[in-house]
């Protein structure tokens, strides 16, 4: 009989003290560039909570945390031969995938869950990218242009995948380190944190951080942003004036 | 694009706003010195020397041709004082000449935006600067070559003057007289059109056409063409800087600032050792120069690329 079966399980579900508390705290939920900025570390910390209750286990605790920058269209070309010359003939839209991805885990992601439940969780770099359908490309050249992306994004520091980034300092305790390099995209990064244990998900935790820019750098590329005419006519000033100070300085009649 | 890959030296690192990369504050300066260096010595605008070296530095393309903009215009302020203050500019040719290029520019600006949505601006740019410095640098090097071989031998040349050309039978005339030129306006505004939209799109100001094109199809005289040039640059440069900024937000200040200062202290070093230089010989070096940027644009065009892909952010104008 099935129904005994379903009953247990659903008394396990509903019952929280079965399963296990996840607890993570960042270090930092603002990063601010300012002119010197040269890439930041924000370090995750987490906490496995267990009580008398909890089911006990047989096997150890895996950690995947995965921060997705903001969201972008982004349009992928390749360069091909033609009439001698390297041109970009084709392209492809990856509509709304994030910018920044990085992904740290206490081992490698395929020994911590199985491929279709990395699939249906986003968990990986290949993963968090769905293919886009194009008609004009066949399916294995999509699937070349998203590994393409991700080996320019990775060059650049933007998506990072890291297999050793969750290191556990006891049993319960772990933390992980978000490297955010110097051209870090601005905005929102959702920070998501998993908790598996003998390829089970058993916990989730989201927080989030913010990257901003400060100062009077930021202060100039939001009006070069919202009020472009102005900013424009600013700096024409600027080269009038920066122009005029230079032949008085050097004036030599 | 790609980050920028400038090489670490002391590293005095200022992030660009806009570009939002960061650059090495020193090499930037140490670039934008050399080229305002080559730039007073053969009293060139140094556009095409910068905009190239921006983009090979990893600058994305229409910042650097926008940014570039800026630069020329705070250079050619200098020159223009200096030369409206010996009167050599024709004020109404200028004017003549930035009805068409202001409209010319604008349509630069355009041009820009639709090719970097299309991904081919850095195809369009490497095309035309391997035209273009192939053709002047071509035509400037035989010409220098030419210039000393004679002066060697000791042969004089009798320029001819007073010819007139194809340009002298269109309607719509009128008279400059500081330029001494009596000529159709259609061909001058054409002139104008085409200079603002290639300074536009290329990030230069075009003294290298606009000058021998006054010379040679107009008769101005060399005594108010290089001002007259130089104060027609300096307003379609500005209009750019303008117009790059209000419809592409490709103006980077910061980037700007370190091209002014370091290019008006190398131009009047650069003015100073090219005045110890014979014309040819200086004509023969910035060919050669002109030939070389040209050249490496060729390179990266016919060689097989070792990353053929890219990406970009859709609406970014990059």
């Amino acid at each position: 009989m099935r129904l005994p079966a379903l009953i247990a399980a659903l008394v396990l579900m509903a019952s929280p003290a079965l399963a296990e508390g996840l607890t993570v705290s960042l270090s930092s939920h603002r990063i601010i560039i300012r002119s010197n900025f040269t890439g930041a570390d924000v370090v995750l910390f987490g906490a496995i909570g267990r009580d008398a209750s909890t089911i006990s286990r047989s096997g150890s605790y895996d950690v995947v945390v995965t921060v997705r920058g903001p969201k972008r269209d982004i349009v992928v070309r390749e360069k091909e031969r033609i009439l001698g010359f390297w041109v970009n003939w084709s392209s492809l839209t990856f509509p709304q995938i994030p910018d920044y991805l990085a992904i740290s885990s206490s081992k490698p992601l395929a020994e911590i869950a199985g491929e279709a439940q990395r699939e249906s969780l986003r968990l990986g770099l290949e993963e968090s990218l769905p293919l886009p359908v194009s008609k004009r490309m066949p399916p294995e050249e999509v699937a070349r242009n998203r590994s393409s992306l991700i080996r320019l994004k990775q060059i650049e520091r933007r998506y990072i995948y890291n297999a050793t980034g969750v290191t556990f300092l006891n049993e319960a305790l772990f933390r992980a380190t978000v490297p955010l390099p110097a051209n870090v995209p601005i905005g929102v990064f959702e920070v998501e944190v998993k908790l598996f244990s003998g390829g089970a998900l058993l916990a989730t935790q989201n927080t989030a951080l913010e990257v901003v820019k400060a100062g009077f750098e930021a202060d100039m590329a939001d009006v070069a942003r919202e009020r472009p005419w102005t900013y424009g006519f600013v700096a024409a000033f600027l080269a009038v004036a920066c122009g005029w100070l230079a032949s008085v300085a050097f004036r030599r009649d | 694009m790609f980050p920028c890959h400038f090489p670490t030296g002391p590293d005095v690192l200022v992030y660009l706003p806009i570009a939002e990369i960061p650059v090495n504050v020193l090499l930037v300066l140490g670039m934008s010195l050399a080229v305002g260096f080559v730039s007073g010595m053969f009293g060139i605008g140094g556009g095409f020397l910068m905009t190239p070296l921006l983009i090979f530095s990893g600058v994305p393309t229409a910042i650097a041709v926008a940014t570039e903009a800026s630069q020329i215009a705070a250079a050619s302020v200098t020159g223009s004082i200096a030369y409206w203050r010996r009167k050599a500019l024709d004020l109404k040719l200028a004017g003549v000449l930035l009805i068409g290029g202001i409209a010319g520019t604008g349509l630069g600006v355009v041009f820009v935006r639709v090719l970097s949505r299309l991904g081919q601006l850095d195809l369009v740019i490497a095309v035309s600067y391997v035209v273009f410095l192939g053709i002047v640098g071509g035509l400037m090097l035989v010409e220098s070559a030419r210039a000393i071989l004679r002066t060697r031998r000791g042969i004089q040349v009798k320029r001819r003057s007073g010819q007139h050309n194809w340009i002298h039978g269109l309607p719509l005339k009128m008279r400059f007289k500081r330029s001494m030129i009596y000529v159709s306006v259609i061909p001058l505004i054409g002139l104008g059109v085409f200079i603002g939209f290639v300074g536009a799109v290329l990030g230069i100001g075009g003294g290298f056409i606009l000058v021998p094109a006054l010379v040679y199809l107009f008769r101005v005289p060399t005594n108010v063409v290089v001002g007259t040039s130089l104060f027609q640059i300096l307003i379609t440069m500005l209009v750019a800087t303008v117009l790059h900024a209000g419809t592409n937000q490709a103006v980077d200040a910061v980037l700007a600032l370190m091209l002014m200062i370091g290019g008006s202290i190398g131009a009047q070093f650069g003015a100073r050792a090219g005045q110890k230089l014979r014309g040819e010989h200086l004509r023969f070096l910035l060919a050669a120069l002109l030939l070389a940027v040209g050249a490496r644009f060729a390179i990266d065009l016919i060689t097989t690329p070792e990353e053929p892909f890219s990406y970009s952010v859709r609406g970014e104008v990059v």
